[in-house]
């Protein structure tokens, strides 16, 4: 009798572990979701393509943001990039509480002016905004969010014009509404979308 | 010591050793004409060590074709890129090492490319176009870099782009804005 109770009790327990295993598998897949940078201490005074002041990342507590980082002199990776954050917003339904960055780590070139007809070109709406602001906050924004810079070419152009390009890092991030980056991937690849977009509604939901 | 590394049956060793020769000569000889026709990546291009193509044969059979022109929308003093796929259906190897646009006085040749995790972009004294290659312009990648055009690139209109060779040879081709796809 005592054997068949402690057998009883033993595959019982054996269950009940199996099954909460399983239930702790399952949640942590669902949300496993691990802090990259928190931002919460941080504050950036910046400006968007309207000549609006923004802080980041105050501005955007309780709102999910999709940042992508881009200077407006790059011909092929940055529309990359920005044409990737679009599509995201637009597989996404165009959710008014996800707002979409382009941050430029080009401020002396890239004014608001500048920003405002890189957004023209792009024909993006509301939610999205591209920000800009002085060298030495956007030097410690890029320094925060780990994105790299260096100058590549400087050159003279044959009718005279001296242009520069920035080697750069390819990143497009999600940061939650409690001000934590939790999702980083490479920008500029045709893939990124449908995963980010996966990602989201899942965290959405 | 020899004993060990061929044992008492060397004639089946040599023979092992021959077979071994064979497919060590036979795979090199595949991955050799098997590469002849391949599509060249922009990784692959850097790291050949380009030099100009010979253009002492170009006349009659040489043909290279351009396809599937498009460049990307921009406003008048900002930045755009055209793309395309060049294809050398011709005998002789070439080099394109100049363009020009309608849409600007300044229009280079660029390669993009990922290096140490970070995007490089690089301007390109000539890109190498052998027999049978097929080279794709498209983002990423090589790009013809439109420097800040006099006017509005808006979707739909068109620009003239031409293709200098180092043979001599141009393509002249009126491409339009906005990507077809």
């Amino acid at each position: 009798m005592n054997t068949s109770i402690k057998t009883l009790n033993k595959s019982s327990v054996m269950q009940w572990s199996l099954l909460l295993s399983l239930i702790f598998i399952q949640s942590a897949c669902m949300n496993d979701y691990k802090i990259i940078d928190d931002m919460n201490d941080a504050s950036f005074e910046l400006v968007n393509q309207d000549s609006v002041n923004v802080n980041f990342p105050i501005d955007f507590r309780g709102q999910y943001v999709v940042m992508g980082f881009v200077y407006t002199n790059c011909p092929d990776i940055c529309p990359l990039i920005t044409q990737n954050l679009i599509k995201i917003q637009k597989d996404l339904g165009y959710p008014a509480n996800v707002q979409f960055l382009g941050v430029s780590f080009d401020p002396k070139r890239d004014t608001p002016e500048v920003l405002h007809r890189y957004k023209e070109i792009f024909k993006v709406d509301d939610n999205v905004n591209f920000l800009t602001g002085e060298p030495t906050i956007i030097q410690t924004f890029m320094d925060s969010v780990r994105v790299r810079t260096q100058e590549s070419m400087r050159t003279t152009t044959e009718s005279g014009k001296e242009i520069y390009f920035l080697n750069h890092s390819d990143k497009i991030m999600v940061m939650n509404p409690k001000g934590e980056i939790i999702i980083e991937y490479g920008g500029s690849m045709p893939s990124i979308p449908s995963l980010i977009v996966q990602d989201l509604q899942s965290l959405i939901q | 010591m020899s004993n060990l590394i061929f044992p008492k049956s060397s004639a089946s060793a040599r023979m092992k050793l021959h077979s071994l020769f064979l497919l060590v000569v036979t795979t090199s000889l595949g991955l050799i004409l098997g590469c002849n026709n391949k599509i060249d990546s922009p990784r692959s291009v850097l790291e050949r060590q380009d030099s100009l193509a010979d253009s002492s044969m170009a006349g009659t059979d040489w043909n290279i074709t351009l396809d599937s022109a498009w460049a990307r929308p921009t406003k008048a003093g900002m930045m755009s890129a055209a793309y395309f796929k060049l294809q050398n259906n011709g005998s002789t190897p070439d080099s394109l090492v100049r363009v020009s646009s309608s849409a600007s006085e300044d229009v280079q040749i660029h390669l993009s490319y990922e290096k140490d995790e970070i995007m490089v972009m690089e301007e390109q004294p000539f890109v190498a176009i052998q027999p049978s290659e097929q080279i794709l312009f498209q983002p990423g990648g090589y790009h013809i870099m439109i420097i800040q055009p006099t006017n509005d690139m808006n979707e739909g209109d068109s620009l003239s782009l031409s293709l200098y060779f180092n043979s001599g040879m141009i393509i002249e081709r009126n491409i339009q804005v906005g990507n077809p796809e």
